[in-house]
């Protein structure tokens, strides 16, 4: 603006200035409002992201001011010991579950989406654990599968006696806390899927009723095509969950007798043997498997439009 | 054109100012807190304790009821010229305070957090003073000592040993106390075939009084430089070992069927009272549980009488032992602006404040008598000893061979692994014969 005052003639800067001004404002007003979230998100996810991978590439306690360079030498531990991607076995009990999580959400979002009997308070019981915190349903389901619990009366009730130990047993544990993670995530995977349901028009299902299809036969051609793409994003969402399942675990058993995941032997790198530059390694793994599982899913599945019309 | 690149510098300047913001606060402070400390330090001597002090501390219940407040109190009354003690404590001590370690934000006196190695006491901490002045007055100095610099002085002291349900016990017909290995095993075997009482509780499920059993390396066979012996040994668990003692017992018991059934579920909370109540016979604990286990029982409705105190069973005939060692440990930060008014906090609170006598410790003074909670180890004639630090120049070595190795000597993990193959029967010497191959590997890496 300074270089502008020498040439111009006095009459003509009123005019010009609070034009240039304000497209100054206005093209600095929308990155003023991001600044700040902007900002936010570069401190609080980016930089952090960053200084994990820094990290693995060191020999880091997590105390220590000095952080050793030691090049790749965590990697190369990751990819030669199998003690430490041996836990992924663990992940595949919670892919079982979240593929029987999927079904049970598909069912009763496609029972839910009809005319039924008190659907609402259906709706609610269904999503209503997805609400609840996961430290409070591992507390709850504790108490649920401990020797005596809720689970053990109950069938004690029906007659059933002398059931195994539910975390006990080191061949049930996983089922055990694979069943509360199903438990806790359908709601969410029915109220995406209920979602997808009544975006379906409805004069699709008049059509099909006229047609003579059966309820069955509406299903598979109207329905599964209409949720196709919310069906997708849900497996890859159980893919990345089931290997990186954490909270659940963690809060029940702490990874005792055959319960640890790949993201819990990560904690126990970094806080028990302080060994954070390995941890971080373990944790970068985790994101590229993450990564790589969606990225075949959708190579081999890729995202057709579905075609309702 | 210009108009953008004249938006992108407001954007770099706001953000900058939003990282610069943070960024800088977060370097400013150690410098800041760095410079008076210089001066402070200069003048140890001729300063008496005054201004402000901030006290970290792993005791939320004291500080909730109020307790810290009254030993504040009596602070301010013995020097005047103090005008606050501020107290912050933290539920998930260990967890919590060493990641704020490395800011230098951890106020002026603190509770050693667990996870510190002894090589890095003198990065963090301010030394309290040499070990050969402070051990006429003062014990426990070893654990946090780097040559004759201590660094940390204990809160007050526990005794290793087992507590138990006498009632169980009689009812069982273990008429004499078990002070021998094999005695014990025998006396659990009994409470199992007798009564319904679980013989011995591990407490699987939260975990950290299987690492607190650690603590009792060595006391076996009454042997005061174990974990030093161990750092030159390839083969701590073999057969006869402080190591293979320390772990047989929880193992043999494991796999004896001794334990409660399902270890995943337990509770420490309810461990009190299933010992207080006589459903359980025996918890694997130091003497500072007996106050809390005598609460329990008599919240059960059972008599304070009915819990007892055993030395942790024995490997040599005819004798039993118990380490004496300190609980929790004062360090005073070593950037701290208020160092004098911090060592006399830490003086106050060992010499004056009751503290100890409360919690049922032994006291960190030489002078003071053995605490009422021990007796019952005199009567059985437990000799007690402290086990002895690391020579110089290897005050980090066993850490550094246990990270190394990735055994976790003292974590829970580990032993809840030990549980683990226990009860699925594996050999003991198959098990032990694992953590002697990473031990090996650890020591040969660190060594």
């Amino acid at each position: 603006m300074i270089a502008d005052k020498a040439p111009d003639p006095k009459p003509t800067k009123p005019r010009r200035g609070p034009t240039t001004r304000r497209r100054v404002v206005q093209a600095i007003t929308p990155w003023a409002f991001l600044a700040l979230p902007l900002g936010l998100l570069i401190l609080l996810t980016y930089l952090p992201a960053f200084n994990l991978i820094r990290y693995s590439f060191t020999d880091w306690d997590g105390i220590d001011p000095e952080q050793n360079w030691v090049g790749l030498a965590n990697y190369r531990r990751m990819a030669t010991d199998p003690t430490l991607y041996r836990v992924l076995l663990v992940s595949l009990f919670y892919l079982v579950g979240a593929v029987a999580q999927i079904a049970i959400a598909l069912y009763f979002a496609t029972i839910l989406s009809f005319k039924v009997f008190a659907k609402n308070l259906f709706k609610g019981i269904l999503f209503f654990p997805y609400l609840i915190n996961g430290v409070a349903v591992g507390y709850v389901f504790l108490y649920l599968f401990r020797k005596d619990g809720t689970l053990d009366t109950t069938l004690a009730f029906f007659g059933l006696q002398d059931p195994p130990l539910w975390l006990g047993d080191p061949k049930l544990i996983n089922a055990s806390l694979a069943g509360t993670s199903v438990w806790r995530f359908t709601g969410m995977n029915f109220v995406l899927f209920l979602g997808a349901i009544q975006s379906i028009p409805g004069d699709l299902y008049e059509a099909a009723e006229l047609d003579g299809a059966n309820s069955w036969r509406r299903f598979w051609h109207i329905i599964l095509p209409g949720v196709r793409r919310v069906v997708t994003l849900s497996f890859i969402l159980a893919i990345s969950g089931a290997l990186a399942v954490f909270e659940i675990p963690y809060v029940m058993t702490g990874g005792g007798n055959g319960s640890k995941t790949f993201a819990i032997q990560a904690v126990e790198m970094a806080f028990v043997h302080r060994k954070v530059g390995l941890a971080s390694a373990m944790a970068l793994v985790l994101l590229g498997m993450v990564l790589a599982v969606t990225w075949i899913q959708r190579r081999f599945f890729p995202d057709e439009r579905a075609e309702l019309t | 054109m210009r108009i953008k690149m004249q938006a992108a510098a407001a954007i770099g300047a706001l953000a900058c100012l939003v990282l610069s913001g943070c960024g800088g606060g977060a370097s400013d402070s150690p410098a800041t807190s760095g410079g008076p400390s210089a001066s402070g330090g200069g003048d140890v001597a001729a300063e008496a304790p005054a201004g402000e002090l901030k006290v970290l501390t792993h005791r939320t219940d004291l500080d909730q009821d109020g307790t810290l407040q009254g030993y504040a109190d009596q602070f301010m009354a013995k020097y005047p010229e103090v005008t606050k003690v501020e107290f912050e404590s933290i539920t998930a001590y260990d967890d919590d305070v060493p990641l704020r370690l490395s800011t230098g934000d951890f106020g002026d006196v603190l509770s050693i957090p667990n996870g510190v190695t002894n090589d890095q006491l003198a990065q963090f901490f301010e030394p309290i003073g040499s070990k050969a002045d402070l051990s006429a007055k003062y014990r426990f100095l070893d654990s946090f000592a780097v040559g004759e610099q201590v660094y940390g002085l204990a809160q007050g002291g526990i005794a290793t040993g087992v507590v138990y349900n006498k009632k169980v016990f009689a009812d069982a017909g273990v008429t004499t106390a078990p002070t021998s290995y094999d005695d014990f095993l025998a006396a659990l075997e009994a409470v199992k075939a007798n009564t319904d009482a679980v013989p011995l509780y591990t407490n699987y499920k939260d975990g950290w009084p299987l690492g607190d059993l650690q603590r009792n390396m060595g006391v076996a066979k009454g042997n005061a430089n174990a974990k030093n012996d161990m750092t030159g040994d390839d083969a701590p668990w073999a057969e006869g070992g402080d190591a293979y003692w320390l772990d047989s017992l929880l193992y043999d018991a494991v796999d004896r069927g001794l334990t409660e059934a399902d270890p995943t579920t337990t509770n420490w909370e309810e461990s009190k009272t299933l010992l207080g109540s006589g459903q359980v016979a025996t918890l694997v604990l130091q003497s500072w549980a007996i106050s809390q286990m005598q609460t329990a029982a008599v919240d059960a409705g059972a008599s304070a009488d009915d819990i007892g105190f055993l030395p942790v069973p024995s490997a040599v005939a005819g004798k039993s032992y118990a380490a004496v060692l300190g609980d929790r440990y004062y360090a005073v930060n070593a950037k701290s602006a208020n160092k004098v008014t911090a060592k006399a906090w830490v003086e106050f609170m060992i010499e004056e404040s009751g503290y100890d006598a409360k919690e049922g410790f032994v006291s960190t003074l030489k002078s003071a008598p053995l605490p009422s909670n021990l007796s019952a180890l005199s009567d059985l004639g437990t000799e007690l000893f402290e086990p002895t630090a690391a020579p110089a120049g290897e005050e980090g070595l066993f850490d550094a061979i246990d990270t190394a190795a990735e055994i976790g000597f003292s974590s829970a993990p580990y032993r809840q692994a030990l549980v683990d193959k226990a009860r699925q029967h594996t050999a003991k010497a198959d098990a032990f014969g694992e953590l002697n191959a990473k031990w090996a590997a650890g020591r040969a890496a660190a060594g």
